[in-house]
């Protein structure tokens, strides 16, 4: 057998399905054999290449031992990038576990990484069916929200320099139990921004197509029981179709629907606005926007053939648009995975990352030209900002990924997508967004 | 070798390897391999047509073809679970040359459950091995110099610690 058993001859997504079942402790292994074997295993555990700079790696090889280790018990099904400290990254596996890493200094140490990895402070009382996280805009602490299927929203605050979680008392929304479809947490800016005494809004979405907007209470409570807060409700009623998606944006929320519409909340008002809608019934999965533009994850079906692909829908001042992708890499094997895998982020620098098909792809907005395009066979969550794409995987793995270094890792592999072949304008006029 | 169930009537398919040999396969079988599935959707007449399967050679193949066609009977028979783990466990029982020659055949076919497969069975090799008994298991010769080799430690200290 040559040299690195073969690997050599495999290409970097088959290299990385093969890596993607070992744990850190088992690449490092592997690193440890050859000059080969340790490129491979060391390009998969920090997915860029072997940085100069040891505490850089070092950095990297730790965020993803936690992030392994917090997540193995169960699938990772959200994940979020923060702004600063500039390496943080959060986690939130399906409500049995939670990290919240800071591995930004580089001589972290293994008992504060671990220590990082927690375990809720309450019993779960089932699994959720929605988890959604956020970072207050003070960068101290970051909340998440636990929707349970009896219409009730467990919430957490972890303080980032101590990583302690920190319950709060249990949402209990007026609606029937079953409703509840997705859910998200927007720390506000009023008040006392740098406290824990906050008041978060809660956004839920339900199967009937209502909105409910509420203010939380942030009471620190030690107790178990499903304490009902005395927070003031908004129910808004959007849609015919179930709320699949919600994110917010400054002070709109963003809601996506099973009907493929798309609308806008603006939250001081509760006024909406219908911006998209489908030309066929497809899920919205995920939503997202920055100062200009809104973009969908849709989960699309080919009209005729019942062929299932991803899609993006993209709204802006002037126009409403669907790019449907076709047959191809990105599309091969998007059929068979949940909506949840299909997921669209778009960043203040006009670049668009989608994760569908077991690849995760950065598209740059103004020309859709494709930048990085990499194989994540099991990617569950994704998030982007202007510097880095990270990507949550079902076996527990966070991988991170720098643009300065991608370009001169992947140029070859940058490819050309045209929406002018494969969309369509859907519908133009649309308002902000 | 895992028994195969050979009772698939059907319009059949000629799949072409790489050193010319000819497999007939019925369509339905064929069809798990994406590869063919995409090249059918551009022909009209399919009689006759002999198929090329690129660089796959006969031996790999027929591997291939051997694993679509169990599980085609495995989806009419609704085999249960234990009984496809088990016969999986016994096709991927093959040498390291072989395994590896069916994850490029699996990637360039694309058949992804083949595909997972016998990546999912590399990885089993590895798993829980010092990197001596990785170097054994696949036979790799350790040329680091000194101080890479010293790096290398120095970088996965971390993790030989808390083992």
């Amino acid at each position: 057998m040559p040299h690195s058993f073969g690997l050599h001859s495999l290409n970097d997504d088959v290299a990385h399905l093969i890596l993607s079942h070992l744990s850190p402790y088992d690449l490092s292994s592997l690193a440890a054999t050859s000059t080969l074997c340790n490129s491979f295993a060391s390009r998969d555990l920090l997915w860029q290449p072997k940085a100069p700079a040891s505490p850089g790696k070092a950095r990297h090889t730790y965020l993803r031992a936690v992030a392994w280790r917090a997540a193995r018990a169960d699938r990772c099904v959200s994940l979020q990038l923060t702004s600063a400290p500039v390496h943080q990254l959060h986690l939130v596996p399906n409500g049995l576990f939670s990290a919240s890493l800071q591995p930004c200094q580089p001589l972290l140490t293994q008992q504060s990484a671990y220590a990082s990895v927690f375990t809720p402070p309450f019993k779960p009382q089932s699994s959720p069916i929605a988890v959604a996280m956020s970072t207050h805009p003070s960068n101290k602490l970051s909340y998440l929200a636990y929707a349970y299927p009896c219409s009730s929203v467990r919430l957490l605050s972890i303080c980032h320099s101590t990583h302690i979680a920190k319950p709060h008392s249990v949402t209990r929304l007026p609606i029937s139990p079953a409703q509840l479809t997705s859910v998200h947490i927007l720390p506000t800016v009023h008040n006392n921004e740098t406290s824990h005494q906050t008041c978060p809004l809660l956004i839920a979405g339900t199967s009937q197509g209502q909105v409910l907007i509420t203010r939380v209470s942030t009471t620190t409570t030690t107790t178990t029981t499903n304490t009902p807060s005395s927070s003031s409700c908004s129910k808004l009623s959007i849609s015919p179709c179930a709320i699949t998606a919600l994110s917010a944006q400054d002070q709109t929320v963003l809601v996506g629907t099973a009907g493929g519409e798309l609308y806008t909340v603006d939250l001081p008002t509760l006024q909406q606005k219908q911006l998209f809608i489908g030309p066929c019934p497809c899920p919205v999965t995920s939503v997202s926007a920055n100062e200009s533009t809104l973009v969908a994850g849709i989960k699309h079906s080919v009209p005729g053939n019942g062929h299932t692909c991803a899609a993006v829908a993209w709204c802006t001042s002037s126009t409403a648009r669907l790019a449907a992708f076709g047959r191809g890499a990105l599309n091969r094997s998007s059929s068979a995975l949940p909506p949840a895998a299909t997921q669209a982020v778009v960043t203040g620098a006009e670049r668009v990352a989608l994760l569908v098909g077991g690849r995760a792809r950065v598209y740059e907005m103004a020309d859709w030209r494709c930048t990085v395009d990499v194989g994540v066979s099991d990617g569950m969550a994704l998030d982007m900002d202007d510097s880095r794409l990270a990507v949550a995987t079902d076996s527990g793995h966070i991988q991170v990924l720098d643009f300065e270094r991608a370009v001169k890792r992947w140029p070859q592999q940058v490819t050309q997508f045209s929406p002018h072949e494969e969309s369509r304008h859907v519908r133009t006029g649309a308002g902000r967004r | 070798m895992a028994d195969v169930p050979n009772q698939i009537n059907n319009i059949t398919l000629k799949l072409k390897s790489k050193d010319g040999e000819i497999f007939e396969v019925e369509k339905p079988v064929a069809m798990q391999i994406n590869f063919v599935k995409g090249m059918l959707e551009d022909v009209d007449e399919i009689d006759g047509m002999e198929i090329p399967m690129g660089e796959v050679e006969a031996a790999i193949l027929a591997k291939v073809v051997e694993y679509c066609k169990f599980h085609y009977q495995q989806e009419l028979n609704q085999t249960n679970a234990d009984e496809v783990d088990r016969w999986e466990r016994a096709f991927v029982q093959v040498d390291k040359s072989t395994l590896f020659q069916l994850i490029l055949a699996a990637n360039f076919l694309d058949v992804q459950s083949l595909l997972d497969l016998t990546c999912k069975t590399v990885a089993d090799m590895i798993k829980g091995k010092t990197p001596e008994q990785i170097r054994a298991e696949f036979d790799i010769d350790n040329d680091f110099t000194p101080e890479q080799l010293e790096e290398v430690r120095r970088d996965n200290a971390w993790c030989a610690e808390d083992r």
